[in-house]
């Protein structure tokens, strides 16, 4: 549903500035967005100083320093630090990103840190994904089969496993899924970027027998038909993939079926 | 909220349309490119003589089936692109339902006036 005003005790109001590190020569700025649920207090944006001296590269790297040194009640999701489990996804800058692989020397001026946008927010930088997890599960990613198991492994020709690239790569961290206008409106009925690219990686997969039910399951106006090519998602994902590209893949296998 | 997640995502499950409006949308935009260029040289070639002029070069059979098909497909590919904004932006049932009728209903009344505008003539 869209939304051109900001829901009551929304408005994200000016929050508590922590000290500047002593003797700091190099210091950055990071405004964090807050929210405490068990709180009536409407969000607010704190800020903090960095000793970049005394910090690792990454804008992770400068968050655990914070909740480390600063303010334990930071809370945020994390866990490999390497772009590998999409945990640490959220908006910096501007723009949905991991926070464990965004440089901090790549943000010019202070560092402005939200969760990912129109999800509603568990707490400060976590938001709650379960719309967009039960949507992943309903397009059953796993593969389905028909025919008889073999005794090894279904093979597959190496041309067959290359168009698989640029799908598999995806971590689910939903940065593109929540940059999406379309999921912003009709997140409810829309499956969105990461989701639709989840669901051409198994359409895409030669060893998959069930691609015309997976069409089946996403032919309607809201499921896939909701992506006007806006490609806000390829531009943001921070595995360089392209969902906007798989879409229309999805697209084209369905008027494929029809000639 | 009492539905479950997984409930909620799967809603009233699939519509199984969609590639129709899709496909409509695209060809007609790609089809108003020619359609509409040519139409407007012929509105210029139109316009040099007078009304009655413009009538009778209009009135010719193949300018006029020209300029009807123009109207039919522009008017036709301008339904389609409107019911995407209503549903994009208006989550309301009752609203939407009487905005895509009232958009439906313009769009056919426009093309057959403009039809019959050419029919009167020829």
């Amino acid at each position: 549903m869209v939304e051109f005003s900001l829901p009551r005790n929304s408005q994200v109001v000016k929050g508590k500035e922590h000290l500047k590190p002593k003797d700091a020569k190099r210091t950055k700025t990071f405004k964090i967005y807050r929210w405490d649920p068990d709180k009536s207090a409407n969000p607010r944006l704190d800020t903090y100083h960095v000793d970049l001296d005394k910090c690792g590269p990454m804008v992770l790297d400068a968050l655990q320093k914070i909740k480390t040194e600063q303010d334990t009640t930071l809370t945020y999701r994390r866990s490999c630090r390497e772009g590998v489990c999409g945990s640490c996804a959220m908006n910096i800058d501007g723009r949905n990103t991991l926070a464990c692989t965004k440089p901090i020397e790549d943000i010019r001026g202070d560092v402005k840190i939200y969760p990912l946008p129109h999800m509603p927010v568990v707490k400060d930088l976590v938001p709650d994904l379960n719309v967009p997890y039960a949507q992943y599960a309903m397009i059953e990613p796993w593969m389905k089969t028909e025919s008889r198991m073999p005794e090894r492994e279904r093979p597959q020709t190496p041309e067959e496993r290359e168009q698989l690239d640029g799908l598999w790569e995806c971590i689910l961290c939903f940065c593109c899924q929540t940059s999406c206008p379309s999921y912003w409106w009709n997140g409810d009925r829309y499956l969105g970027p990461a989701v639709l690219l989840q669901a051409y990686r198994w359409i895409a997969d030669s060893r998959d027998e069930a691609t015309g039910e997976r069409l089946d399951a996403l032919e309607d106006p809201f499921r896939l038909y909701r992506c006007h090519t806006i490609m806000s998602c390829t531009k943001t994902c921070p595995k360089g993939l392209n969902p906007a590209l798989a879409i229309a893949e999805i697209k084209k296998k369905m008027v494929e079926r029809t000639i | 909220m009492s539905r479950s997640f997984e409930s909620q995502v799967r809603g009233l499950g699939t519509a199984h349309e969609g590639l129709h409006h899709w496909t409509a949308q695209r060809l007609t935009a790609l089809a108003n490119l020619p359609l509409i260029t040519v139409s407007l040289l012929l509105l210029c070639q139109a316009s040099k003589g007078g009304y009655e002029g413009a009538a009778s070069f209009i009135g010719q059979p193949l300018v006029a089936a020209w300029f009807g098909l123009t109207l039919i497909v522009a008017f036709y590919h301008a339904a389609l692109g409107l019911q995407v904004v209503i549903e994009d932006y208006v989550s309301a049932k009752g609203s939407k339902i009487a905005l895509l009728f009232l958009v439906r209903f313009l769009a056919a009344l426009c093309a057959v006036a403009g039809l019959a505008s050419l029919i009167s003539l020829l």
